[in-house]
């Protein structure tokens, strides 16, 4: 029995060290942990044959041999101790090589007779030499040096390491200490190797424990290999009871012979060899027989996780339907296939691959296919197998297209397309292996081709969003430059017009005055009526002249000379020419302002204009022998006149219209002039006055009369 | 009205209307009158003929009375034209008004401002030296 837990106990820490140096063969961690569990394994054989009588020098070996390799374990304890679990020893170079060095002093110390000189006498205990504390030392040092680093990391480790580190620590610890009491302390104070061979037990609970720290902490992330080894071990074990229980039995009752207990465990040894060989031949085997039986054979997981791959990577319609078309061809062998896309039971979109062209996947039949497939069958099995379809039309549609599956793709139950394959290469049916990759296949290409779909039409709206946009910009420069020209047309009709209608004007307006003027003596009545004429003619030309000015202001075409400009100037000039109309009508006609000059930056003419308009309007508007009052100041930074008249005043009501075009107020506010205005006389002047940095102001009273009052910013004197 | 000295005027008006009134009043006033109907008649009648006075309209058949100023300065070489040009138009917009005054014209006169007598005191004016000034 001691027997079998030592071979378990060997096999399954040489598992544990292989499996962890495999799983990954670069990191420090894991190649001393492999070299940790070498060392151990060949200890505790060694230990084993140290307990066998043999002659002394051959127990003495073993023993010396224990001893050596007690040196390598301690080693190898405090560098994995430093070290777990790390991909590199974190120790300095000098103290590493110090002690590899001391190691192989200890090698040499524990193969010499120093540290146990000889056997005693019959028995396999063995002299301590004098060398003996200096190994206690050795051992002492690193084991308690190996322990406490491994309390230090534990107690400054966090979360999952320190779980990890737990298990590891409490493992060794407890081997280590236990070897150290029982196989060595005991026997030298004791004298007696009763306890030497319980060393396997305590190896054991290094391996449960370190094994624990892999399956619940993820220790050296070997979980998944652990949980496989732990069956096939079991398997092992298993295989190894059953058989040693046989054997046993079989020696027992049946041939009665003396139990051998050591065959029976080289038999058991053998048979564990025979069971961990087992695996690897069955699979080479398998390996070579599927080469000769299997060649159309795939790997069904390696393939299904290609096309996710390929479906989940690309939005792109063409490359999506393409590369899933080439690699399930290539994998499963299959002659040529192609995804269709159907939109109201037509063909909107073929994708193909393989030897036929694309022009094979159109057509009412492909139609007809690709509905028959969605459509679900009695055995639920929404795909067209040629070979298990009944002879009907559809199997002939299939004939006739050479098609052996046809695979509806829906997406949320509504059908989208269809996969159609034609047949394997090597001529073979489809498998059933085949049929199911390709029934876990359909949703997902479904929903793969659906999104690329999805994402074509929102890049096709995209772009026609885009031309949209180009086409109403390039109309709206287009309906721009129309304006442009119509603006260039129309300055130069006004420029034509203004000449056109003026010209006749002008001859009438001039012959009229000859005959009033130059002519014979006219009759009263008919002196009236050309009178009349004359001044219609006139009043016409005044108006061509006033929206002349309306049109050239609204279109930002008037010009000012702007220039030093003394209003005083501009007022004296007008008084004069008005002086004779207002004595005509018995108006008192006064004019107040200093003698100083009231400057501002303006253009002369055209503000002359201004208040011969507005001083005009109050004489022409106030009744005989009313009252004008024109006076200028400054204001602050304005130059301000104001122009009032006792005339009969403008309604509060129509006041907000009084600077409109051809403002009807205007008219009425000049019904009782023998001249009407043009009305556009007041939007002029306040147009002018605005593009001058002032303003107009009116206030009036019904019968009582109205003020106007311009003001217009002063002239600032650098 | 003035006998000393009898001053010779080209009239350049495409308007029979307007041409003949002007002609008759000028004649009437005093002066001697030579009449031209398009800017090309008038082209001719400068190069070949000295006038004390030339009233031109803007707006001409075949070449206009800027034209005309251009023609006359830069391809005839008679650089002081303007000297002696009053523009008679109907044409008043402030860029049109500038351009002209780039001759250096006399003067520039609106046509339907002026009544016949207010146009003879203007070009008595002009002709008696005093008066250099545009009146719009």
């Amino acid at each position: 029995m001691a027997v079998f837990v030592l071979v378990i106990a060997i096999v399954s820490i040489v598992f544990l060290g292989l499996l962890t140096y495999t799983k990954n063969p670069k990191s420090a961690t894991n190649k001393l942990f492999l070299f940790f569990t070498l060392t151990v394994a060949t200890y505790l054989f060694a230990n084993y044959l140290a307990t066998i009588p043999f002659n002394d020098i051959t127990t003495l070996f073993f023993i010396r041999t224990v001893m050596t390799l007690a040196s390598f374990i301690n080693l190898f304890f405090f560098l994995l101790a430093n070290t777990i679990p790390n991909a590199n020893i974190p120790l300095s170079k000098p103290l590493l090589i110090l002690s590899i060095i001391w190691t192989l002093f200890m090698v040499y110390l524990t193969q010499s007779n120093l540290v146990f000189s000889s056997l005693q006498p019959n028995t396999n205990i063995p002299n301590p030499g004098i060398g003996m504390p200096i190994f206690l030392a050795h051992t002492i040092i690193y084991l308690l040096g190996g322990v406490a680093t491994l309390i230090k990391r534990y107690i400054s480790a966090e979360g999952l390491e320190k779980n990890q580190l737990k298990f590891v620590m409490f493992g060794a610890t407890i081997m280590l200490m236990s070897i150290f009491i029982t196989n060595f302390l005991i026997v030298i104070l004791f004298k007696t190797t009763n306890f030497v061979n319980l060393l396997p037990i305590y190896t054991l609970i290094f391996i449960a424990l370190t094994s624990y720290s892999i399956i619940r902490h993820r220790f050296l992330d070997l979980r998944l290999v652990v949980a496989r080894s732990v069956a096939y071990l079991s398997l092992i074990f298993i295989a190894a009871l059953i058989y040693s229980g046989l054997l046993i039995g079989l020696n027992t009752f049946i041939t009665k012979q003396q139990i051998n207990y050591s065959n029976i465990t080289i038999s058991i040894a053998f048979m564990v060899v025979a069971v961990l060989a087992f695996q690897t031949i069955l699979s080479y085997i398998e390996k070579a027989t599927d080469k000769i039986f299997f060649r159309d054979h795939y790997d069904e997981n390696e393939l299904l996780w290609s096309l996710s791959h390929i479906m989940a990577s690309t939005l792109n319609l063409t490359k999506l339907t393409d590369e899933f078309l080439k690699s399930l061809l290539e994998q499963m062998k299959i002659s040529y296939g192609a995804v269709v896309l159907l939109h109201d039971s037509s063909i909107v979109w073929v994708g193909s691959q393989g030897s036929v062209s694309q022009h094979a996947f159109h057509g009412k039949d492909i139609v007809a296919l690709i509905h028959k497939s969605s459509t679900a069958r009695e055995n639920d099995e929404r795909l067209l197998v040629f070979e298990e379809l009944s002879e009907s039309a559809n199997k002939q549609k299939m004939r006739d297209h050479n098609i052996t599956i046809v695979i509806p793709l829906t997406v949320r139950n509504k059908l989208i397309g269809g996969i159609l394959l034609g047949e394997k290469a090597s001529g073979e049916i489809y498998s059933s292996e085949d049929i199911n990759v390709l029934k876990i296949l359909a949703p997902e290409i479904a929903v793969a081709v659906r999104n690329a779909l999805s994402f074509e039409e929102i890049r096709k709206f995209n772009i026609t969003l885009e031309e949209e946009v180009k086409r109403a910009t390039s109309r709206l420069r287009h309906a721009n430059k129309r304006l442009k020209e119509l603006d260039q047309l129309k300055d130069e009709f006004v420029s034509i017009a203004s000449h056109e209608l003026r010209t006749p004007m002008t001859a009438i307006k001039s012959y009229l005055w000859m005959a009033l003027n130059k002519g014979k003596k006219l009759s009263p009545d008919m002196q009236k009526y050309l009178d009349i004429s004359y001044k219609s003619t006139e009043r016409l030309i005044h108006l061509v002249n006033d929206m002349l000015t309306v049109s050239r202001i609204e279109r930002n075409k008037i010009a000012f000379k702007m220039e030093e400009t003394d209003i005083v100037d501009i007022l004296n000039l007008i008084k004069d020419e008005l002086a004779i109309t207002a004595q005509e009508k018995h108006i008192d006609f006064t004019f107040s302002y200093g003698t100083k000059k009231l400057m501002v930056k303006g253009d002369q003419v055209k503000l002359r204009e201004v208040y011969q308009n507005i001083i005009g309007n109050a004489l022409k508007f106030t009744p005989e022998k009313g009252t004008i009052e024109v006076n200028a100041d400054e204001k602050g930074n304005m130059v301000v006149v104001t122009i009032s008249d006792t005339g009969s005043g403008i309604p509060k009501e129509d006041m907000g219209k009084l600077f409109q075009k051809f403002s009807k107020i205007e008219y009425s506010y000049s019904k009782h002039s023998s001249q009407p205005g043009t009305g556009l006389g007041l939007y002029i002047s306040k147009q002018i006055v605005s593009l001058h940095g002032g303003d107009i102001e009116v206030q009036s009273v019904v019968d009582k009369g109205t003020t106007f009052t311009v003001l217009l910013p002063k002239l600032h004197k650098k | 009205m003035n006998n000393t000295k009898k001053y010779k005027l080209l009239v350049v008006e495409d308007e029979d209307a307007l041409r003949q009134l002007y002609v008759d009043v000028l004649q009437e006033a005093g002066y001697e009158v030579v009449q031209a109907k398009d800017g090309e008649v008038a082209l001719k009648l400068i190069k070949e003929n000295q006038y004390d006075l030339i009233l031109l309209d803007i707006i001409l058949p075949h070449l206009d009375g800027l034209q005309l100023l251009e023609k006359l300065q830069k391809d005839h070489g008679i650089k002081d034209i303007g000297r002696s040009v009053v523009l008679l138009t109907n044409l008043g917009q402030e860029l049109v008004v500038a351009k002209a005054l780039e001759y250096n014209v006399r003067g520039y006169m609106v046509k339907s401002d002026y009544t016949p007598d207010e146009l003879i005191k203007e070009i008595h004016g002009y002709l008696s030296n005093h008066k250099v000034h545009s009146s719009l």
